[in-house]
């Protein structure tokens, strides 16, 4: 029935197409990765040799192991205030301006939010380091978490708050034992993304993270070696972070498609 | 019996609106004191005041001789049953009973004893390992009734309790709760805007309209003698006639005299069924 009608198998076609443009450059970068000629142009056999390289170089894992410092340290602050951040807003009066107030980090072109960064960190006299990066990325990450979780408290059942009040558990308990279970997933799916979009920032890390060689991160390291071309090794690192990410992205959807009720 | 539960003068405003007017009332020792009244009449409001969950503008509540008002509802020996049953549903049926006890502190042994005698008093022992969605929502109301009971309030508040159910299960339930009433013998409070339900269980009524009472009295004289025609017209079936009464009797415009007991009023309400017709003339009847 379903292949009978045209534009059925139109939109199928469309949607073949649509894939195909947005996944053959990915598919060529991660097949030529274990190319074992290292150039773009001819397969001459596959290989992992490109990865071993990767991990022989100490500037390539030093930089890795910053973004994961950032990436980390960043979640763990931006999961924290904007998930409170969410609680806050559900509970007030529905505010337009203030909802919009919020969202604005995720808005804000990279670039403006990196120099309004940089300027203030400057005016502040704020050393320029790992922390001034991992500030940078809580900044818009809160704005991610709180929109995740925000979407969780919308059903959710307020009266199993008052519930456990009744019940006699005070405010504290109450957050720990009934709210912040049922409201998990969000939160869980909130800090993978928040995760997922600290590891592979560029612009804001580049530009708040002050002179010193000790605070390149993961994309910053890329950026500089590309300027020497694309090298095998950069395919090789590109498909460490592809698998990555899309490893979190289908984690943080599942977790929250699981627990809609 | 003694006074239990004591509303006095509670008043509580929402902004421009009054939802509770300078209210009072007793509930005693024991009893199932039913709150009825229209959507809006503010016995939603007059609950979560005796829970603990608003605060009253003007008045106190008082429970045993003690004023309660400025106690917080997780230091008050009283819960509720909301309407929606609100079971946390990432506990199973055991662990939402548990969760009271353990705020009062209570573990090992004793816990599961009282847990399994709670599940126990409204059937529900088989179902311990279940999670709430996994019920049925009979079952759901039995889980919530537990839960509160097994912490032994001096009063129990129920929300609508049985809005959420149909019809047949209704009828069986309002059996289930009238006899766990009688069995802890604890004080049951229930909001419900189902004048058959409160008729049913209660031992008395509250009739509210627009934050004030507007009766207090049982089952049988809130249907025999409503006090004013909003009462009169809220519980059962009622004709009214617009007349005047003269010393002993009631005239009525279009009728003419009609039999009623001497009084002052200038309305005449009579239950449907209280009205028989006869094919002779007998004393007290109309021609007609």
């Amino acid at each position: 029935m379903m292949r009978s009608d045209p534009i059925r198998a139109w939109l199928n076609t469309h949607l073949g197409l649509v894939y195909i443009f947005l996944y053959v450059p990915i598919l060529v970068l991660i097949a030529l990765s274990f190319n074992k000629s290292g150039l773009p142009t001819t397969w001459t056999g596959f290989s992992t040799e490109w990865y071993g390289k990767l991990i022989a170089n100490p500037k390539i894992l030093s930089a890795a192991g910053n973004s994961l410092i950032v990436a980390v340290v960043s979640t763990i602050i931006s999961t924290a205030i904007g998930t409170l951040l969410a609680m806050g807003l559900e509970e007030g009066k529905p505010n337009p301006y203030l909802d919009a107030l919020v969202a604005a980090p995720m808005i804000i072109p990279d670039i403006v939010l990196a120099i309004a960064l940089l300027s203030f960190y400057t005016l502040l006299n704020m050393s320029l380091g790992l922390q001034s990066i991992i500030l940078s990325h809580a900044v818009f990450n809160i704005a991610f978490v709180c929109t995740v979780v925000r979407t969780r408290l919308k059903n959710f059942d307020k009266s199993i708050v008052e519930a456990s009040i009744d019940l006699g558990a005070s405010e504290v308990t109450t957050f720990r034992r009934v709210t912040l279970p049922v409201i998990a997933p969000g939160v869980i799916a909130a800090a993978l993304l928040s995760f997922t979009l600290s590891i592979d920032e560029f612009i804001i890390a580049y530009f708040t993270a002050g002179a010193g060689q000790g605070s390149t991160t993961f994309p910053m390291q890329i950026y500089a070696m590309i300027r020497f071309g694309v090298t095998p090794e950069i395919n090789a690192i590109a498909t460490i972070v592809i698998g990555f990410s899309f490893f979190l992205v289908i984690l943080s959807q599942r977790l929250n498609r699981e627990a809609t009720p | 019996m003694s006074a239990l539960l004591q509303i006095e003068g509670v008043t509580k405003r929402f902004g421009p609106i009054t939802a509770v007017d300078g209210l009072s009332l007793t509930v005693k020792q024991g009893e199932f004191f039913a709150i009825l009244g229209p959507s809006g009449c503010g016995k939603t409001t007059l609950l979560r005041v005796i829970a603990g969950f608003e605060q009253p503008d003007e008045g106190r509540v008082v429970l045993e001789g003690t004023d309660i008002t400025g106690i917080k509802a997780n230091r008050r020996p009283v819960n509720l049953m909301f309407q929606s049953y609100a079971l946390f549903p990432h506990m199973t049926v055991a662990g939402n009973v548990a969760y009271g006890l353990e705020m009062e502190g209570l573990q090992g042994a004793e816990l599961t004893r009282r847990v399994e005698e709670a599940l126990a008093m409204v059937r529900m022992s088989d179902f311990a390992r279940r999670k709430p969605n996994q019920l049925s929502g009979g079952q759901k109301q039995r889980v919530a009734l537990a839960r509160a009971l097994v912490k032994r309030p001096k009063v129990l508040l129920l929300d609508e309790p049985l809005g959420a159910l149909d019809r047949k299960l209704r009828e069986q339930m309002q059996i289930e709760l009238k006899k766990l009433q009688q069995d802890t013998g604890i004080a049951f409070v229930v909001v419900t805007h189902d004048q058959e339900e409160a008729l049913t269980l209660a031992d008395r009524i509250a009739l509210l309209d627009r934050g004030r009472i507007v009766q207090t009295a049982t089952p049988r004289e809130l249907y025999d003698r409503p006090v004013n025609r909003f009462a009169a017209d809220f519980i059962g079936l009622m004709n009214f006639i617009e007349g005047a009464s003269n010393g002993g009797g009631f005239v009525a415009k279009n009728i003419g005299a009609l039999p009623a007991p001497a009084g002052s009023g200038s309305l005449l309400a009579i239950r449907p069924e209280r009205v028989r017709l006869s094919a002779e003339a007998q004393a007290g009847a109309i021609a007609g």
